[in-house]
């Protein structure tokens, strides 16, 4: 049935009209930006509040090197994720010193930092922003593959990361920080490579997003509002599953575009629905129907 | 005991069927409603319209800007559908016009989104947008990606120049270089001064833009630019700009910022006892209630570029008015001050209506074709496209003086790039 | 150097400011180990109503202070009482996503009601400023917020050191199950305790909005301001809190005259990752 899922949506193309075509691709790239988040906080036990630092540069990747260089755009889509998983590493130094809040905190602050210097920085021409000009035509439908890649591969990733070694140690992690440790499970290397991985795969959504935005302004590519989408796509899907992101990310997109015109209404909605969630069903709704009733979709047991 | 592990594989079937069928019978629910949403286009041959989109800063920082809106637009409306609306050959019968106008909240990303959905939801026939860089860069940008004929106004040039080149936006204003450089230095040098500038410009497209191009035409005659760097929006503090100001003796200043930074910088400015002789300020003291919203004696003497007025000697194409008759109209329904802005949306639309109406057609090529042979007069100006898809429209000097009916106003004191615009009063300095 | 003292003035007066707008973070945290993500915001709702009477009844901002803080209260004890409350356990992650839903709420209930233009709480005191010789002078409207703030800090202290129900926060906060061996009713002390910190954020609010602009998504920027001041001057402290206000205000000013005008913000954030980094617990914090 995942399958047909799948098939689904990578032939959106042929079947749906344009208006098709960006809602999924919308559905997409929150859906990979919405697993990296619940790799993170859900079986990582890190809660990031400073992804956007991710989506920002991995879009201003691509704006720059497709801009100035003319570099074709999806190497520069690649590099932005790389250039992320770099920034990762850094911003790694100061932050996995801070534990708990201070942690979230901390990349909140690192996001706000970038913010301030992109708007200051003359080469990306400050506040203004950046145009995107892909070198070649690029049509819909090419975007919306890169997208359909970016959704389904960040499910399979997640899904196959959790089933190897160093999935068994996050889920193991998450049930008892101490213990796993004197089981010799790497609690810190394991959690590096989580934050690195949803570095990588969110630098690169970010930039895909941009092609098709096609304009960068640095107050919204590092703004707070990314997490704020993707905290709440999460807890309402379903933190600590695999499938509660893709849950999430639906409702959130439905929402958005079906309130498109009054933005605030759809937020006002999304931070009730996820405050109660939190207060009713902690777990989220696939979590909960995962406790209740047994129903896993996607599942990392191996048993 | 195989009984207990027959009722739990049977319970455990049970709850995979269900399961099973559960999931099913969302997915065919979502399918089934949002079917139609996905797989049936909407386009202009079934509808009993023709629809322009209108992104517009309706609320936000640039809400001035947008606020005529809807006054205008269903003003020109009427107009241009007194009987009946635009011909289209091909269904052989006159289709009203259309607008939809949504809320950019003066958020250029925003906009960008809009003017997606616009295209791709609405699927509208023609984009129309003013505004600062803000508003037209972005809607520009996406237009042409999108090759959806675009008409926008009311943004200076070279900011919209650098997104280009443009084959389907399509823009009318004036440039920084070539009218706002010569009108603000025709005005400086109507007075003595010590030639001495300090620099205050945001770090959006105006300011960069216009931050380079003074620099660079006025160094080389004489003046001394005093600059501290672009500042973001929202800056609550210009103290450090002040007392480098004031440290050199600065006489003019020069400026570009959305009208809530002007005010706390030049709130500042008199919190910390600074008064120089000049203050020009482009996009932030368009307006009357910005200025009058600076509070005190704030306004007087501020000068900023005039680009439309109640004064401006041109005429509609659309009715028997004038620009002083739209002011005079303006003034009676909403009981407030004329505002520049109100010119050019009308005129968007007499361009909207001028290019419909010789196209006859709502094919995008055959429009956009159409703009291309543009010629016409406007409630702005005559407007005619030339090969790089702009148009540059006439710009004159203005001061802030106190008012008569309302507590501030302006005046032109400057027109001698367009003499056909008349002054009403002399350039001074702030007393 | 000229103006460098000025700057120095500026900064330590604003520091004033900052101390308060931080201080209700720091006295939940201290006490409920709650981040209270929707600070900012709420400090921002307090401006919008401190506008709302000015514009209907026309008074002065500072008298809005009298309804401001007894509703803020309100406010506060409500919040803690029937939402927060309820999410207080063992984990971190429930009640910080709870504050964070409450925050995008306030945030776009204002920007639905207020729309997002620019506002500011404008009186005659703006403008004003006291000249003390020719390159000095110091603006009134910093004068005051740095009284106001001082004033608040020092009464909020006095209460929890010397009252009742302030032993009984300081109680609870230590050891809820002894507190309530003792008779305490720890979820009403919480309550209690959230709806001091909210009003001073309420305090905050109105003086921020009378010194700056504020639009409705102002609130996320004073949350850090608010975070920054806190770990840097240290948690459970108030000359903590008062210390890391002056510290982080003087950064961002003194950052401002030696890099730029647009790096101000900047300094102030590399300041406290710096700290955050290295003294997690702030100069004068109690580990």
């Amino acid at each position: 049935m995942l399958i047909a899922l799948t098939l689904g949506l990578g032939s959106v193309p042929i079947w749906g009209s344009e208006y098709a075509m960006l809602f999924f691709m919308l559905f997409c790239i929150y859906l990979a930006l919405a697993q990296m988040w619940n790799l993170l906080a859900g079986y990582s036990g890190l809660i990031s509040l400073g992804q956007q630092s991710f989506v920002g540069l991995g879009g201003y990747t691509v704006a720059v090197l497709s801009s100035y260089y003319g570099i074709n755009i999806w190497i520069g889509v690649v590099l932005g994720g790389l250039a992320s998983v770099l920034l990762a590493l850094f911003m790694s130094l100061f932050i996995f010193r801070m534990k708990g809040v201070y942690f979230a905190i901390g990349t909140w602050i690192f996001a706000e930092a970038l913010l301030v210097w992109f708007s200051n920085w003359a080469y990306v021409k400050y506040g203004s922003g950046l145009f995107i000009k892909p070198s070649n035509d690029l049509s819909m439908v090419t975007i919306y593959y890169a997208a359909f890649v970016v959704g389904a591969g960040s499910v399979a990733l997640v899904y196959i990361l959790l089933r190897s070694r160093l999935g068994l140690g996050l889920m193991a992690m998450r049930d008892d920080d101490q213990v796993s440790e004197t089981l010799g499970v790497e609690v810190f290397r394991s959690k590096l490579y989580c934050f690195l991985i949803s570095a990588f795969v969110t630098g690169v959504t970010a930039g895909i997003f941009y092609v098709f935005q096609i304009f960068i302004q640095p107050y919204k590519a590092f703004a707070i509002d990314w997490t704020v989408k993707l905290v709440f796509m999460v807890i309402i899907g379903g933190i600590g599953t695999i499938e509660g992101p893709i849950l999430g990310a639906l409702i959130y997109v439905v929402l958005s575009q079906f309130l498109a015109e009054y933005f605030s209404v759809s937020m006002l909605i999304l931070g009730g629905i996820a405050i109660v969630v939190i207060l009713i069903a902690p777990k989220g709704i696939m979590g909960t129907l995962q406790e209740k009733l047994g129903f896993e979709v996607l599942s990392p047991r191996r048993f | 005991m195989s009984n207990k592990k027959d009722s739990k594989t049977k319970a455990m079937n049970r709850r995979e069927f269900l399961k099973q069928s559960a999931v099913v019978a969302g997915t065919a629910a979502i399918t089934v409603t949002g079917l139609p949403v996905f797989t049936s286009p909407a386009w202009a041959g079934k509808r009993d319209h023709i629809l322009i989109g209108r992104p517009n800063p309706s609320t936000g920082p640039l809400a001035d800007f947008g606020a005529a809106t809807p006054w205008v637009d269903d003003r020109v409306l009427a107009k241009i559908n007194a009987d009946g609306g635009i011909y289209i050959d091909k269904l052989g019968k006159k289709l009203p016009v259309k607008v939809k106008i949504m809320d950019t909240e003066s958020n250029p990303t925003k906009a960008a989104e809009l003017t997606s959905r616009l295209i791709m939801q609405d699927k509208v026939d023609l984009m129309v947008a003013y505004h600062t860089p803000d508003t037209v860069n972005p809607v520009s940008s996406i237009c042409e990606r999108f090759k959806m004929p675009c008409i926008t106004l009311d943004s200076p040039l070279e900011p919209w120049l650098d997104g280009g080149p443009y084959k389907w936006a399509f823009h009318a204003f004036w440039s920084v270089e070539k009218d706002i450089l010569p009108t603000y230095v025709g005005m400086w040098e109507q007075v003595p001064t010590n030639k001495v500038v300090g620099v205050l410009m945001a770090n959006d497209p105006d300011g960069v833009a216009w931050s380079a191009i003074f620099k660079n035409a006025l160094e080389p005659k004489g003046y001394k630019f005093v600059d501290l760097g672009r500042f973001p929006y929202g800056t609550q503090d210009f103290s450090s700009f002040i007392n480098a100001w004031k440290k050199e003796n600065v006489e003019i200043i020069l400026g570009n910022t959305i009208p809530p930074d002007f005010a706390t910088a030049w709130r500042q400015c008199r919190r910390f006892g600074f008064r120089p002789k000049i203050v020009t300020i482009g996009k932030a003291i368009l307006f009357p209630s910005a200025v009058g919203a600076l509070g005190g004696d704030l306004p007087n003497g501020l000068s900023c570029e005039v680009w439309w007025s109640p004064d401006h000697p041109f005429k509609s194409s659309l009715e028997r008015a004038s620009a002083g008759d739209l002011c005079k109209d303006w003034m009676r329904d909403k009981n407030q001050e004329w505002t520049q802005p109100i010119g050019y949306k009308y005129a968007g639309y007499e361009l909207a209506n001028n290019v419909l109406n010789r196209a006859k057609s709502l094919d995008k090529e055959v429009l956009r074709k159409a703009i291309t042979d543009t010629d016409m007069e406007t409630i702005v100006g005559p407007i005619n496209y030339n090969n790089q898809n702009y148009c540059r429209t006439p710009l004159v000097g203005g001061q802030w003086v106190k008012g008569d009916k309302y507590p501030w106003k302006i005046k032109i004191v400057y027109n001698k790039q367009h003499p056909e615009i008349p002054t009403s009063g002399s350039f001074k300095v702030i007393g | 150097m000229e103006g460098l003292i000025q700057d120095i003035v500026n900064g330590l007066l604003l520091g004033g400011l900052y101390a308060i707008v931080a201080i209700g973070l720091s006295t939940i945290f201290g006490i409920v180990r709650l981040v209270n993500l929707a600070h900012g915001d709420l400090m921002i709702l307090a401006a919008y109503l401190s506008l709302f009477m000015v514009t209907s009844l026309g008074i002065s901002p500072l008298l809005t202070m009298f309804a401001i803080i007894p509703v803020m209260f309100a406010v506060g004890y409500v919040l803690q009482r029937f939402l927060l409350n309820r999410v207080l356990g063992k984990e971190m992650e429930p009640p910080l996503l709870v504050a964070f839903g409450v925050s995008i709420i306030v945030q776009n209930f204002m920007l639905m009601a207020f729309t997002p233009d620019a506002r500011s709480l404008m009186s005659e005191l703006s403008l004003m400023t006291f000249p003390l010789g020719p390159d000095l002078s110091i603006p009134v409207l910093y004068l005051i917020d740095f009284c106001i703030a001082l004033a608040v800090i020092i009464g909020l202290h006095y209460f929890l050191q010397n009252t009742y129900m302030g032993r009984g926060i300081r109680a609870a906060s230590d050891d809820p199950y002894a507190a309530k061996l003792m008779g305490i009713n720890t979820q009403n002390t919480y309550a209690v305790a959230m709806g001091l910190a909210i009003m001073t954020a309420g305090v905050a609010g109105v003086l921020v909005g009378m010194t700056f602009t504020f639009y409705p998504h102002s609130g996320p920027q004073y949350l850090i301001i608010a975070f920054g001041v806190v770990v840097i001057g240290g948690l459970g402290s108030m000359k903590g809190t008062f210390v890391g206000g002056l510290i982080l205000a003087l950064a961002q000013i003194l950052g401002a005259r030696f890099f730029g005008p647009g790096y101000q913000l900047l300094c102030g954030y590399v300041v406290l990752l710096i700290v955050l980094a290295v003294r997690p617990q702030g100069i004068l914090g109690r580990g």
